[in-house]
C-alpha cells in the first residue's frame, strides 16, 4: 500500500532534504511507530536523534498528523495509516 | 521614593506638546511591582488620563512608548516594547507590541517609559538624547515617507546609531490603520500612526548611552546562563526560529487548513508553496536580522532582485505579511507581496489593517456590492495584485475608494450597506490575522477575547503538545470526544473532522485559553517576545517552566523578589484593568466577545476542518469567564475580582456608571 | 596572532547581543557604550561587527604617551595596563579602525580583551558572525585551499592523484 509523507516541519526537511515522498509499505496497513521506525532506518541516526527523545518519545516540538488529526488524540504512535493517508509532520508555531 | 536597584531604568519621561513642557520623574519601585512594564505602565496611565469623553485623535489622548523592566538586559528578546494609546480604530485600549532596537535606545538614554500629550502647533518630532530632550521643529519632513523620515532625522542629528520612532503620510493623514515604525521596519498597529499624526509629532529619536544595571549579578548570571543552554541546545530556536522565523507558519497553517484564504471563504490556499517562508528563503531572503539585544535574529531582510518588482527590499516579509497579501487575498506572486510590504513601510500601514481592507474590498467586489465605479476603476478580482499595490497607496493617501477604506473594514461597511457587513472580518473593529477560526478554535478563542480587539497573538495554546494528564487540569477529557468522533466518520475520505491541536468543538479550551492567556501578558510585561518565550521554547510542558524563569530573572535583574504567583497576578491585574478601560470607554460585554458570522454559518470548504463551523462560542465563554471568576451573563468581571488584585477604585468607577455585574 | 574575526558580514543580524554581553563581563551592567565589540548598521540591510585588530605595532600603544597598552604574549591581545595608564584617550584617535573607545565612567580605553582566551561574544552570536581566530595555520590553510585547483590541473595532466 502506498502512504504519502510530508516533512513540513524545516528539522525534518534538513534531513530528509525532502518536503514529501510516497512510501510503498508491505500490507494493507501499517501503525505509526513502525512507518517512524522505517523512515529512521531509512535515513539513519541523524532522523533519530532528531525525531525522538532518548526516552524514544517524539519530541514535543513535532505534531504528527494524519489526515490532519493530530495522532496524540487518536491512539498516539499506535495509530493505524492505512492505503491513500497522509502523514504531515509539522511545528506550528505563534506569531505574525 | 525609591527606585528598583536594576532591571528599570528608573525613570519616566513626559512630554506635553501643547504646552511645549518635557518632565522627568521617578519609576517607584510600587508602581514597577504592580504594574511590571508594557502593557501595565500603559493601562494605569491611561485608566487615569484617558477617559470616554476624550477624542482618541484629539490633544488630550496620551501615546505611551512603554519598555519592560528586562529590556536591555543580557535575557535574549529583551527588546519587545508596547506603543499604547485610546485607539481610533477600535475607540477601545489600543496597546501593540513592536520589537527593533528602540526600546533599547529609549532604555539606555535613562527612561522605562515616555508619555506623550496633548497637540503640537506645528509638525515637531521629539530629540531624547540621555538626559537632554528637545522638541525640534519638522514642517520640513512633514509629508515624507516612513524611511526618508528616518534618513532625514539621523542625517540632521548626525549619528545613525540612533533609533528613530516614525509616522508616514498614512499618519499624518489620520488613516485610522496607521502605524508607528521603529528602527528599519518594526510595526505598531492598531491606529498608533494616526494618534501620532493627530498630535502633529513626526518622530521620536533616541539616543542612550547610560548602563542597565543588575541589581543582584549572582543569582541573575545563573539563570541566565541555564536560559542561554536551553536555547543554544533547543531544535526549535536554532533550527526553525532562526532560519524561518514566523515565517515557518505560512506552509503550517495551510498544512492544518487553517490559513485564511480570499477573505475567509475557504482555509487552503493552492498557492501557498509560491509564498511560503522556504519559498522566500529560496529567493528573495538575503539575511536575517535581531531586534536590539537578541541572537536569535529572526527577522528576515528580503530584496527583489528581478522582473518588475526589482529593487524592492524589506525587512520582512514576516507569516502576517504572506497571509495578509498573499492566501487572504488570493495572491501567489511573492515578489508582490515584498512590494505591498514596502508599501506599508512608506506610507506607514500597518498591513494586518490594509489586507483586510482589501480582502473585504475584494469579496465585495465579486459578490457584486461594489462596482469598479465604486473602486475608482480597480478591478479587485482575487489574486490581482496590480490593483491590490494601486489600493494600498490609495488607502495611504486617502484618496477616493481609499478614503473610505481608510476607516477600516467595519465603517467603511456601514457606508456601503447592502450586507457588506457581513464580509467584514473584524472582532471589534480590528483585524485578525490568517488563522481561520473555524480549525483553529485556541487562536479564535484568543481572538474574540482580547481586549485590544482582533489579534494574533493573543492565545496560541495550539503550540504545545500537551500530555492528556495536563488537558485534564483544564477538564478537557479527549478519550470519548474521539472514539465518538472516529466511531461517526464512515469512509475515509481524505482529511477527517478533526483539526491540529485539539480537536475543534472540544469542551474545555475556554479555561486552557484563560490560562495561556494570563502567561502570555506576562511575557509581554517582561518586554521578552513571546515567539522565543512561548513559541519556540515551551513546547511540552515548558510553558511553566518558562514563567518560573522569568520570576528568577525579574527578580535578579530589578532585586524586586517576585514568585511565578505573583507575576501571573501581575498580568491579571494589567488584562482586567485593560478590560475595565474598554467598560468604561464602550460598555464593552460578552455580546463584542465573538467572532464574524461567516465562521458560524458558513461550513469550511476544504481541508482537515471540512464542513465544520466554530462550534460552542457560548459554551467556551462560559468557561472563560467562569475560569476568570467573572459574572457570566456580561463577562465581565465583578466587584470582588477588582478588589482581590487592588483595583477597588476601579469597581469604584465602574459602579457609579452601573457597569459592575 | 590572534583575534576576533568576522567569519562572513551577511551573517551579522545587528542584534547587539554581542555588546551586552561585553559590557555585562567586563563592567557588570548592560551598555553597548562600554562594549569592545560594536556592530555597525548601514542601511539597508548591513550589519558588521567592529572590534580589536589586536595589531601587533598597534598604533594605539604608539600614541600612548606613558606606554600603557601593550601586546601580551600568553592571550596575543593588545591590553591596557590599568596602574600605568592615564586616561587621556591619545589611543582613540590614533587607530585607524575606530575600535578603541573612552567611556567618562571608566578610567582606562575601552578594548577587546579576548576575554583572557574565550571570547564571549563569540560564543553568544548564534548566527555564527565572529570567529576567535588564533592564527595557527589559518593563512597556510587559505593559502592551500586557494591552490588547490591549480595543483588538480597538474595532478591530472601528470596522471597521478593528490594525497594531500
Amino acid at each position: 500500500m502506498t502512504v504519502t509523507v510530508k516533512y513540513i516541519s524545516i528539522l525534518l526537511h534538513d534531513v530528509t532534504h525532502k518536503t514529501s515522498e510516497t512510501i510503498e509499505v508491505d500490507g494493507g496497513s501499517i501503525a505509526l511507530s513502525d512507518l517512524a521506525e522505517e523512515l529512521a532506518a531509512h535515513y539513519g541516526e541523524l532522523f533519530h536523534s532528531t525525531f525522538y527523545t532518548e526516552e524514544g518519545n517524539i519530541r514535543p516540538h513535532f505534531h504528527v498528523l494524519v489526515n490532519g488529526q493530530n495522532i496524540r488524540f487518536l491512539a498516539g504512535l499506535q495509530t493505524v495509516v492505512q492505503d491513500g493517508d497522509i502523514v504531515s509532520f509539522i511545528t506550528p508555531i505563534g506569531g505574525g | 521614593m525609591a527606585t528598583p536597584k536594576g532591571g528599570y531604568a528608573g525613570k519616566i519621561l513626559s512630554v506635553d506638546l501643547s504646552q511645549g513642557e518635557i518632565s522627568q520623574a521617578s519609576l517607584s519601585r510600587e508602581m514597577a511591582r504592580t504594574y511590571l512594564g508594557t502593557r501595565g505602565f500603559i493601562a494605569s496611565t491611561l485608566w487615569d488620563k484617558v477617559g470616554p469623553e476624550v477624542d482618541a485623535l484629539g490633544p488630550d489622548n496620551v501615546l505611551i512608548f512603554s519598555t519592560g523592566p528586562l529590556c536591555g538586559t543580557t535575557v535574549p528578546s529583551g527588546a519587545i516594547f508596547c506603543i499604547g494609546a485610546k485607539s481610533p480604530l477600535t475607540g477601545l485600549i489600543g496597546w501593540t507590541t513592536i520589537g527593533g532596537h528602540w526600546a533599547h535606545k529609549l532604555k539606555l538614554a535613562g527612561y522605562d517609559f515616555l508619555l506623550v500629550k496633548g497637540k503640537a502647533s506645528q509638525p515637531v518630532y521629539l530629540w531624547i538624547d540621555d538626559d537632554r530632550v528637545e522638541i525640534r521643529e519638522a514642517a520640513h519632513i512633514w509629508g515624507q515617507d516612513g524611511r526618508t523620515t528616518n534618513k532625514m532625522v539621523k542625517d540632521e542629528i548626525g549619528d545613525y546609531e540612533i533609533d528613530v520612532a516614525v509616522i508616514g503620510p498614512a499618519g499624518e493623514k489620520l488613516v485610522k490603520g496607521a502605524n508607528i515604525m521603529a528602527t528599519v521596519g518594526h510595526s505598531a498597529s492598531y491606529g498608533m500612526g494616526a494618534v501620532m499624526g493627530s498630535k502633529n509629532l513626526k518622530a521620536v529619536a533616541v539616543r542612550g548611552t547610560q548602563d542597565i544595571r543588575i541589581a543582584r549579578p549572582g543569582p541573575y548570571t545563573r539563570v541566565w546562563q541555564q536560559f542561554m543552554d536551553d536555547i543554544m541546545n533547543d531544535p526549535v530556536a536554532m533550527g526553525s526560529g532562526m532560519r524561518l522565523g514566523t515565517t515557518s507558519l505560512l506552509k503550517t497553517a495551510n498544512e492544518l487548513g487553517e490559513l485564511g484564504t480570499r477573505n475567509f471563504q475557504g482555509a487552503f490556499f493552492k498557492g501557498a508553496d509560491k509564498i511560503s517562508g522556504e519559498r522566500l528563503a529560496e529567493t528573495y531572503l538575503l539575511k536575517t536580522r535581531g531586534c536590539s539585544p537578541c541572537s536569535i535574529c529572526c527577522d528576515r531582510f528580503s530584496v527583489v532582485n528581478d522582473g518588475p518588482f526589482k529593487g524592492t527590499w524589506v525587512s520582512g516579509p514576516e507569516y502576517a505579511t504572506l497571509g495578509s497579501f498573499g492566501s487572504k487575498l488570493g495572491n501567489d506572486n511573492l515578489a508582490s507581496i515584498l512590494r505591498a510590504n514596502e508599501l506599508c513601510d512608506l506610507y506607514g500601514l500597518d498591513l494586518y489593517f490594509v489586507g483586510d481592507a482589501i480582502a473585504f474590498s475584494m469579496e465585495l467586489h465579486e459578490k457584486g456590492i461594489i462596482s469598479r465605479q465604486d473602486t475608482d476603476g480597480l478591478d479587485l478580482t482575487w489574486g490581482n495584485y496590480e490593483a491590490m499595490l494601486a489600493l494600498i497607496e490609495k488607502i495611504g493617501r486617502r484618496e477616493g475608494f481609499g478614503d473610505l477604506l481608510a476607516e477600516g473594514a467595519t465603517e467603511a461597511a456601514q457606508e456601503i450597506g447592502k450586507g457588506a457587513e457581513y464580509y467584514a472580518i473584524e472582532i471589534k473593529g480590528a483585524a485578525i490575522s490568517s488563522e481561520d477560526p473555524r480549525a483553529n478554535n485556541e487562536n479564535a478563542l484568543g481572538a474574540m477575547l482580547s481586549t485590544r480587539g482582533g489579534d494574533a497573538n493573543n492565545s496560541w495554546a495550539r503550540t504545545t503538545n500537551y500530555s492528556a494528564e495536563t488537558l485534564k487540569r483544564f477538564g478537557i477529557e479527549l478519550s470519548a470526544e474521539v472514539i465518538a468522533q472516529r466511531d461517526a466518520r464512515s469512509a475515509r475520505q481524505g482529511y477527517g473532522d478533526l483539526s491540529h491541536g485539539l480537536p475543534t468543538g472540544i469542551r474545555g479550551i475556554g479555561r486552557l485559553t484563560k490560562w495561556w492567556e494570563d502567561r502570555g501578558v506576562v511575557v509581554d510585561l517582561m518586554g521578552v517576545c513571546k515567539l522565543l518565550w512561548a513559541a519556540y521554547l515551551s513546547y511540552g510542558e515548558k510553558l511553566e517552566a518558562r514563567m518560573d524563569m522569568l520570576a528568577e530573572l525579574y527578580s535578579a535583574a530589578t532585586g524586586i523578589s517576585v514568585q511565578t504567583e505573583d507575576l501571573l497576578e501581575g498580568a491579571q491585574r494589567v488584562h482586567t484593568l485593560e478590560k475595565a478601560f474598554n467598560i468604561r470607554e464602550k460598555d464593552v460585554s460578552r455580546k463584542d466577545d465573538r467572532v464574524p458570522e461567516r465562521f458560524l454559518k458558513e461550513p469550511m470548504p476544504t481541508g482537515p476542518a471540512e464542513g465544520k463551523v466554530f462550534e460552542n462560542p457560548d459554551v467556551y465563554l462560559d468557561e472563560y469567564y467562569e475560569a476568570r471568576g467573572w459574572d457570566l451573563s456580561s463577562g465581565r468581571p465583578t466587584e470582588e475580582n477588582y478588589e482581590k488584585l487592588g483595583l477597588d477604585d476601579v469597581a469604584k468607577q465602574l459602579k457609579k456608571l452601573g457597569r459592575l455585574p | 596572532m590572534s583575534r576576533i574575526r568576522v567569519t562572513d558580514a551577511n551573517l551579522c543580524g545587528g542584534c547587539d547581543y554581542c555588546e551586552v554581553i561585553c559590557s555585562f563581563y567586563h563592567h557588570g551592567v548592560c551598555n553597548p557604550e562600554k562594549s569592545a565589540i560594536r556592530a555597525v548598521r548601514m542601511e539597508p540591510g548591513i550589519d558588521i561587527p567592529s572590534v580589536c585588530h589586536q595589531c601587533q605595532k598597534a598604533p594605539c600603544a604608539e600614541a600612548c604617551p606613558v606606554q600603557a597598552l601593550y601586546w601580551d604574549e600568553r592571550t596575543e591581545a593588545v591590553l591596557v595596563d590599568e596602574k600605568t595608564c592615564i586616561g587621556c584617550g591619545e589611543c582613540v584617535p590614533a587607530c585607524p579602525f575606530g575600535e578603541i573607545f573612552m567611556h567618562p565612567e571608566v578610567a582606562v580605553p575601552i578594548k577587546c580583551d579576548l576575554c583572557g582566551g574565550d571570547p564571549k561574544c563569540v560564543k553568544y552570536c548564534f548566527k555564527g558572525a565572529l570567529e576567535f581566530d588564533t592564527g595557527n595555520g589559518s593563512a597556510k590553510e587559505r593559502q592551500r585551499e586557494y591552490l588547490k585547483p591549480t595543483a588538480e590541473k597538474i595532478a591530472r595532466t601528470a596522471g597521478i592523484q593528490i594525497m594531500y
